[in-house]
């Protein structure tokens, strides 16, 4: 049992990794905090590099996740303290904001943090009607008017709220 | 669905700016899954490539009312789309107050495990033994009020659900038709539990799995012949033998006690929670050739059932009968395992005298607590 003892020193001493943003920000990340992203975690793996560049996610994203990344890494703070720090975490963000970091979260796949802003995005689009949704994830509208009124006949009763509103 | 690549050092690329035109389908659906399915729906108005997004997604949330729009009139249930009958990907699947469950062809949910039928109007009595058998991994099943008015029997056939809940109101069964039945046919069922139990109408084929019953009797009907019904008591509670924790309970007088009826014995049974008649207990434990006009005798035979096995015995309701006082105290003395008894709602003023008396009572038990609670809520209570 002796070998396991010698072997507390090595692992605890910190390794640590450079992330670069799409607009060339470096971030300087534990590579505990780093392996909490199964997407780093398997090039940290493949290569020896200590640099990854990550070209779909921006500066300002790229913070945030890291910094949500630290907070889970450090085994001082308890279980509750983290789940508060989640709830804080995207409070009060906007709509706009939530949508580049679950798109982040989705490509770097930190899934506890995909889960929090993917429900948090559905609490805001709760009770809102679809235009919102198009205006908001700015889809453009490729059907023909003859098709939308097909999928409005057919499938009216998901509708059917608005025309309760003119009545 | 395509994931994005990440790309490592060396390969320096240009900001991409409308990255968020194309969120991947997942994404997309993940977050669709934390809102009603009828939201869902709606987005596939957004665009060509939203027509069947809404399909991806792995939960389905439709709730009551829903389908109550001008455009389907009120008169009839709102017939579920056919293609949500052949989801290969739909886990939990709850629905409410709706019809349109084809009687043949067209059912095959591989990966539902969770299914429940709140008020749903079946058609045909093929509906849902057609439904179940195309259900191959179903665990858990929920049938809470049944829509139709003219069914002859309903058949509960799964070989693979573990818990089944059903309750069917006495409204459901002032159907025309008197012959009228429900069959549960579950040889893996672990959990049962019937709200609204109407014995004489219902049968169930062995529950060798069975561990833990709750069954709540139905009020005793006036059509029925008074013998004729406490013998389908019997039957019924027969096919629960085996059964490790059982919660009975009725609102009615409905056994027959005058006649000497085939006893059930639970040779697995550690825990009874029973509020109901009190003769029923005597009926549960007692032998065949016993005298049910000498309780006294009767009771010095159920120690064969009482002493090895029980290990908790709730009483919700005490009237302070003096046989109710002989049932507490046999059980006290005989019962060498018993860990904890509970008596809840002494019907008494006197209710210190009533605990002094029992706690007075010599136990079998070392081990053995009992606890006294004067409320249904089951807050304050004596120790020793």
């Amino acid at each position: 049992m002796v070998t396991t003892d010698e072997k507390g020193p090595l692992t605890a001493k910190k390794k640590s990794v450079i992330i670069r943003s799409c607009d060339g920000d470096e971030f300087l990340v534990s590579e505990s905090a780093a392996v909490l992203s199964t997407s780093l975690k398997k090039i940290l793996e493949e290569k020896e590099d200590r640099l990854i560049h990550l070209s779909d996610i921006d500066n300002k994203t790229l913070a945030m996740v890291i910094a949500y990344l630290s907070t889970h890494a450090d085994d001082g703070l308890s279980d509750d303290l983290k789940r508060s720090f989640d709830q804080e975490f995207v409070s009060g963000k906007e709509f706009d904001v939530l949508k580049y970091l679950v798109l982040a979260t989705d490509t770097l796949q930190v899934t506890c943090l995909c889960y929090t802003v993917a429900k948090k995005m559905a609490d805001i689009m709760k009770n809102k009607l679809v235009e919102w949704v198009r205006r908001e994830f700015d889809i453009q509208n490729d059907y023909t008017p003859e098709a939308e009124a097909e999928i409005r006949r057919l499938d009216a009763w998901a509708w059917d709220d608005r025309q309760l509103e003119d009545d | 669905m395509e994931r994005k690549r990440i790309k490592a050092s060396g390969e320096q690329n240009k900001p991409s700016i409308d990255i968020l035109s194309d969120l991947p389908d997942d994404v997309i659906c993940h977050i669709l899954s934390f809102l009603p399915t009828k939201f869902s729906v709606a987005t596939s108005i957004l665009a060509k490539r939203w027509r069947l997004l809404w399909t991806h997604v792995p939960n389905i949330d439709i709730a009551n009312g829903d389908f109550t729009d001008k455009n389907h009139a009120r008169k009839s249930s709102h017939v579920l789309p056919q293609c949500l009958f052949t989801c290969k990907t739909v886990v939990n699947l709850t629905i409410h107050n709706c019809a349109g469950i084809p009687s043949s062809g067209g059912i095959y949910l591989p990966s539902l495990k969770k299914l429940g039928l709140y008020y749903v109007k079946y058609g045909t009595d093929e509906a849902i033994l057609h439904l179940l058998s195309g259900c191959p991994m179903l665990e858990e099943l929920i049938i809470d009020e049944i829509a139709d008015q003219d069914l002859g029997c309903f058949n509960i056939s799964s070989p693979t659900i573990k818990s089944l809940e059903v309750n069917f109101p006495c409204e459901s069964f002032e159907f025309d038709n008197p012959d009228y039945r429900v069959k549960i046919n579950a040889p893996a069922l672990r959990y049962l539990k019937v709200y609204d139990c109407s014995c004489e109408q219902m049968s169930l084929s062995p529950l060798t799995s069975l561990i833990e019953a709750e069954i709540h009797f139905k009020y005793y009907s006036l059509e029925v012949d008074y013998s004729i019904y406490t013998r389908c008591v019997f039957k019924f509670l027969d096919s629960l033998c085996n059964v490790k924790c059982l919660k009975l309970s009725s609102s009615d007088e409905f056994i027959d006690f005058s006649k000497p009826d085939p006893y059930v014995r639970f040779q697995n049974l550690t825990e009874l929670e029973l509020s109901a008649d009190w003769r029923l207990l005597v009926k549960f434990l007692e032998c065949a050739d016993n005298d049910p006009k000498n309780p006294m005798e009767t009771m010095e035979k159920w120690r064969a059932c009482l002493l090895y096995s029980l290990t908790t015995v709730i009483i919700d309701g005490f009237g302070c009968t003096e046989q109710e006082f002989n049932i507490v105290r046999f059980i006290l003395r005989n019962a060498r395992v018993l860990k904890r008894m509970e008596i809840h709602r002494i019907g008494s003023k006197e209710k210190f005298d009533v605990v002094e008396k029992i706690l007075l009572f010599n136990r079998g038990s070392k081990e053995c607590e009992i606890a006294f609670c004067y409320d249904c809520r089951r807050h304050a209570r004596f120790r020793q």
